[in-house]
């Protein structure tokens, strides 16, 4: 077959993007993730010291890994819409340590760039070529951040 | 039904081996890429790691773990695609913690091997549904993580 049902692809994609940031709890299990490891799982239970510390070879905070992901979430999110701006991708590794009220709001940034973009997925009426790529983008983008975040985590 | 029912199998499958290709080998030299820096991607980081380098334990793992998972994954999620229905016992992915030279030049044309099965497996699909979508964009997400975690470990080494 020369085409796909849409539907199969975003269901696919919207149950691995809430594992990757909500987390899944199913009898059906999880696919790619272990339980309660999703990314909103994840810094749960860290607190703005911890997300600041900078630990190990890499030297990067939790607090960065945060605010590069939400910078990635934003640009995509926007790049989905057809909004081509430019990005200074230095620009997303500007915060390096938090206070607390600087990581409640880190947090709740983050939460809402996902909110964005789960919206924009659901506004989408035609799956095509870059809007796809996009989504693949999001999705890999923040695995590999995640697994980052929780190395460190190990750590502080 | 109308056209926005459906999406292009063209457009799904490039864009699958696009970030499949850049996860696994990098994005190719002046070309953009979707999530990673350049001449970052699985097999690049493997290679420039030596068997004693990626059998050192970092807070409780090694490279070669994680190495060996993402690989055990790779084999297992290309035989669902398959037809596999039997259950895994994914405990078995994580039997390796050290390696040797040997070990680890044989890990590595495995992940090699594994990574042409799934190129291979993708190319022969002539219906994309549900299922072999979902495996299909985890064995990206799957991939993507434990790379995250091999380069960060790759760091402090």
């Amino acid at each position: 077959m020369k085409t796909i049902n849409q539907e199969d692809f975003t269901k696919s994609l919207a149950a691995l993007l809430k594992e990757t940031f909500e987390s899944t709890n199913t009898a059906f299990g999880t696919m790619y993730l272990d339980q309660n490891t999703g990314l909103f799982a994840t810094l749960e239970n860290i607190n703005a010291e911890q997300a600041s510390r900078a630990v190990g070879g890499a030297g990067t905070t939790i607090a960065a890994h945060c605010e590069h992901v939400r910078f990635y979430l934003d640009f995509l999110n926007n790049y989905m819409k057809e909004d081509f701006k430019m990005a200074d991708w230095k620009d997303s590794w500007k915060v390096s340590t938090v206070t607390d009220a600087e990581w409640t709001a880190l947090c709740g940034q983050l939460h809402k760039a996902y909110q964005n973009v789960t919206d924009t997925f659901e506004e989408v009426e035609t799956w095509n070529d870059f809007k796809i790529s996009g989504a693949m983008g999001i999705l890999a983008h923040t695995a590999y951040h995640l697994s980052a975040i929780r190395q460190i985590l190990k750590m502080v | 039904m109308n056209d926005n029912n459906y999406i292009s199998k063209e457009d799904f499958l490039k864009d699958v081996l696009v970030i499949l290709r850049e996860t696994f080998e990098g994005s190719p030299e002046g070309q953009g890429s979707a999530y990673l820096d350049h001449g970052i991607g699985v097999l690049p980081t493997i290679d420039k790691l030596s068997a004693e380098q990626v059998s050192r334990e970092i807070n409780g793992i090694t490279i070669a773990a994680h190495t060996e998972h993402a690989k055990f994954y790779l084999d297992r999620i290309t035989e669902f695609m398959k037809g596999r229905t039997e259950k895994v016992n994914w405990e078995q992915s994580w039997l390796i913690e050290t390696v040797n030279d040997e070990e680890w030049n044989a890990l590595r044309d495995a992940v090699r091997k594994s990574y042409d099965n799934v190129l291979r497996s993708f190319a022969e699909i002539e219906t994309w549904n549900q299922d072999n979508i979902g495996d299909a964009v985890a064995i990206v997400a799957h991939t993507a993580y434990h790379l995250g975690a091999i380069r960060h470990i790759a760091k402090g080494l």
